[in-house]
């Protein structure tokens, strides 16, 4: 008894040295926490900033505006970083480093900005027309290799430039351009500073949109103190310079990053929380559970959570729930023997009952849809095309027996990213297609990448899959996407009569007839399913406390990870 | 002995290359690239990509050039977020380590002590105590336990937190070692009681009874010492595999550490970073292999290297 005694003795002991030095070194920190914290708000005036903040997010993959088109890095960039126009909340842009709209030339091919007087960067030194020429040329720049750089092809040069370091895959062989060559293409890309408070972009070809891309990442500007020309390294979050409502004042790579406000701000609206921590966190069951426990003050919400979530009494409440910009659909692959049939990729569509298909699988987090541009785009009321397209179990039957294809031919493989949502909705389609039209659809559950893979060697016959909007344009929903030779189009579609139309729109500058050949030519992709059935527009759902404002009425469909991030200037917090 | 730990050291060269090599191939046979993601990239901008990386050269040339990188301690660039590999891992490794160490002492703090408790009393409350614990820890794995641990103690009692890693703040340290020690600590309870068990009754424990020594320097100096064998051997690999980190734990605990980042550098295919851990991973089991057999011949002075 006297050993057991010792023993237990010996283990209690060790248990609890372990506590009490984790609980004593507990209190060392939170007493050393107030020499930590960071610069104070400036006075305790009733404007200025105060409070903290803390949101759920997802880690940046890379701090260059110019080289990403991650949607968690670009809510990033908008939170420090601004261009010469920034969204309003109708995602229309609006002057901001700008003076006023651009000075268009009457042939559409020379846009002349005007800077504001006495801007600056965070760094206080002052921004200037060259700063905004660097960061484009930066974005032409085959050696920063920016995945935008495609959407500023009507830029003069711009194509060439990105070109410069040659194709030795290409039949035959391009060679790389010689230094001297590659710096005479980038002075050649159509930008410059015609002084320093003037800039000017030169086009190829007229785009109506270019103005909402003067308001996007690829062309903000760059703080050329600190990056000195368009091949040198793009520093890191404390070491850059900023001329948005924010700028890190820390960094921990994958687990958070605090903003606090830029005092050279231009905006007028000032940011108003002295504190902005974004948390990284992937796992959104993970995120909850520190939302309700308080750890932070708003997140996204995880999805198989979500009917609990809108049961509860209090996170009912503090839900908010929008549609996104994003639409996802059966992708067809049209030059797929079976598929090619216009008739059987029809009756697939009909034979879809979206709404149970959101009801059950999906939990209802989206809106069922046979749109594909999202109605507050494209201007075309969702159901609009439920009628041609929509479920009807009448009319797949008929389009079945229209493509001529008996049901025990129809060999087909569904290509899904394995998760277990995916697995829910590729058993629903499996089944709704057997017990409609009695076809027996195989599934393939693979991981992410392979399911990418897959689809950009166009090696599939039907995928879940369709689009995230890059801006708030219906051009974006068209262009690239499915003319015959767009250079994204892995359906293969290829309709002359779509190639012709999106080409007219692309170039249109009537505003109100683009806008209706854009709408033209999603009837035309649609009343024929070509390349896609849209099944859903994806809906966002996110949990903001009741402490905070300005989050809600800043929400857009384009926000990535928190309500409002594009504007957090508008964010507000009541809790001290 | 000096000369054994020099053949060893040396010997993990041919294993690193074996190991490189295997995962190299592994990791270029599977299907989907860095660049594939749900938003096709245009052919351009995907040439560009592989060109700032080095991709677009012949697999024989980029394995080369992985070597003699290596050979200069450059473990290359993260496709993912474009930073050094080298300095990625460094970053990352901290709080693993940090976790890893700190559950490995509260494993064999707890395990060789219930453990000890446990053989001592043989079929006594105490055994069954630990078996019971050691049942417990062994059969609930870390994805159930977890959770377990945040809703019981975060939502209910409001005793931690979720989210992060603080050394030294025990808000953030708690959870995340029982949950990465509770199994590891099951597992040594087990075997300390087995190898006190198995020296209970040797002679050699019944001579330093009869010399009259107390209990206490018995089982300290007689029996603990000569069981701790099965226990080094163990400890060894359970200690390289805390501190090469736990995906389920820093997932749960949103904890930026190496064992997140290795599954992750798998799922988005960041060549860079998993062959980075990879061989980061293979030089602390190989490390921790040869500590261990060090150790035994400090333990045990009849094996002689």
């Amino acid at each position: 008894m006297r050993n057991i005694g010792k023993s237990a003795l010996f283990a209690a002991a060790i248990g609890a040295a372990i506590v009490a030095f984790g609980c004593s070194s507990g209190k060392k920190e939170e007493a050393a926490k107030p020499a930590q914290s960071q610069p104070a708000a400036a006075a305790s005036t009733s404007d200025a900033p105060s409070g903290t903040i803390t949101i759920q997010g997802l880690q940046f993959e890379t701090w260059d505006p110019h080289f990403s088109d991650f949607a968690q890095d670009i809510a990033h960039f908008y939170m420090v970083w601004r261009g010469l126009y920034e969204f309003d909340l109708n995602s229309k842009p609006i002057p901001s480093m700008a003076e006023a709209m651009p000075a268009v030339s009457a042939d559409g091919l020379t846009y002349t900005v005007k800077l504001r007087q006495g801007l600056k960067w965070s760094d206080g030194s002052a921004i200037t027309a060259d700063d905004f020429v660097l960061g484009l040329q930066r974005t032409c720049n085959p050696d920063v290799a920016g995945h935008y750089q495609y959407i500023m092809s009507a830029v003069v040069g711009c194509d060439a430039y990105y070109a410069a370091n040659g194709n030795p895959k290409a039949t035959p062989p391009v060679p790389a351009k010689s230094a001297a060559e590659k710096d005479a293409l980038r002075k050649a890309v159509g930008v410059r500073a015609v002084d320093a408070n003037t800039v000017e972009y030169k086009l190829s070809s007229p785009q109506p949109t270019f103005t909402i891309l003067l308001a996007m990442w690829p062309t903000f500007p760059v703080a050329s103190k600190k990056v000195t020309a368009a091949d040198a390294k793009w520093p890191g979050p404390l070491e850059n310079a900023y001329n948005g409502p924010f700028m890190p004042s820390a960094y921990t790579e994958k687990s958070s990053i605090t903003l606090v406000p830029n005092p050279n701000w231009a905006g007028k609206q000032k940011a108003q929380v002295a504190k902005l921590v974004i948390k990284y966190i992937d796992d959104l069951s993970v995120a909850n559970n520190a939302y309700r426990a308080g750890e932070l003050d708003a997140t996204g919400v995880n999805l198989v959570e979500l009917d609990a979530v809108q049961k509860d009494a209090v996170l009912s409440k503090e839900l908010v729930e929008y549609p996104a910009t994003r639409t996802i659909g059966l992708e067809f692959n049209m030059t797929d023997p079976q598929l090619s049939n216009k008739d059987l990729r029809m009756a697939l569509s009909q034979a879809t009952d979206r709404v149970t298909l959101n009801k059950v699988p999906n939990k209802g987090a989206h809106v069922p849809t046979t749109n594909w541009i999202p109605p507050d785009r494209s201007g075309t009321k969702i159901g609009t095309y439920d009628a041609s397209i929509g479920f009807d179990v009448t009319k797949a039957k008929a389009s079945l027996a229209a493509s001529k294809i008996a049901p025990a031919d129809v060999k087909l493989t569904l290509l899904l990213t394995d998760s277990p949502t995916n697995k829910a909705i590729g058993e629903f389609l499996q089944s709704e297609w057997k017990k409609h039209l009695g076809i027996d659809v195989k599934l393939e559950f693979v991981d992410s990448k392979t399911r990418s893979a897959r689809f950009n060697a166009t090696q599939f016959q039907v995928v879940t899959g369709g689009w995230q909007e890059d801006y708030p344009d219906p051009e974006n929903w068209m262009i690239g996407l499915w003319e015959s030779k767009g250079s994204i189009n892995k359906t293969k579609t290829n309709i002359a009569a779509l190639d012709d139309l999106i080409s007219k729109a692309k170039f249109n500058q009537n505003d109100e007839t683009r806008r209706q050949q854009y709408r033209d030519a999603e009837k035309m992709l649609l009343d024929g399913v070509n390349g896609i059935a849209p099944l859903w527009h994806t809906g966002n759902h996110r949990l903001v406390k009741p402490h905070i404002s300005g989050m809600k009425e800043s929400k857009r469909p384009g926000d990535t990870f928190a309500v409002g991030d594009w504007n957090p200037e508008n964010w507000k917090t009541s809790k001290k | 002995m000096i000369s054994y730990i020099f053949r060893r050291v040396l010997l993990m060269a041919p294993l690193l290359l074996a190991i490189v090599t295997i995962t190299f191939l592994l990791m270029h046979t599977i299907q989907g690239g860095p660049f594939d993601s749900d938003k096709p990239l245009p052919p351009a901008t995907r040439q560009r990509l592989e060109e700032r990386y080095g991709l677009d050269k012949p697999l024989p040339e980029q394995y080369v050039n992985y070597l003699f990188r290596l050979v200069q301690l450059d473990l290359g660039i993260s496709l993912a977020n474009d930073r050094p590999v080298r300095e990625l891992i460094g970053e990352h490794i901290v709080p693993t380590v940090q976790l890893g160490l700190t559950s490995f002492v509260f494993a064999l703090a707890f395990g060789i002590a219930l453990g000890t408790v446990s053989g001592l009393n043989q079929n006594g409350m105490w055994d069954y105590v630990g078996a019971f614990v050691s049942t417990l820890g062994a059969t609930m794995p870390s994805f159930i336990l977890a959770p377990l641990l945040v809703i019981v103690f975060v939502l209910r009692l409001h005793w931690f937190d979720v989210l992060g890693w603080e050394f030294m703040n025990h808000r953030k340290m708690v959870l995340p070692i029982l949950a990465t020690g509770m199994y590891p600590m099951a597992f040594l309870t087990r075997i300390t009681r087995a190898a006190l068990l198995d020296v209970l009754h040797q002679d050699y424990v019944r001579t330093a009874r009869a010399k009259g020594l107390s209990e206490f320097r018995v089982v300290v100096r007689h029996m603990a010492k000569n069981a701790m064998i099965p226990v080094l051997t163990v400890s060894g690999l359970l200690l390289a595999h805390l501190i090469t980190g736990s995906f389920i734990v820093e997932q749960a605990f949103a904890i930026p550490g190496t064992g997140r980042e290795f599954i992750n550098s798998v799922l988005v295919r960041d060549y860079g970073v998993m062959m980075g851990l990879i061989v980061t991973y293979t030089l602390i089991y190989a490390m921790m292999t040869l500590v261990v057999d060090v150790m035994y011949a400090v333990v045990d002075p009849r094996i002689r290297y």
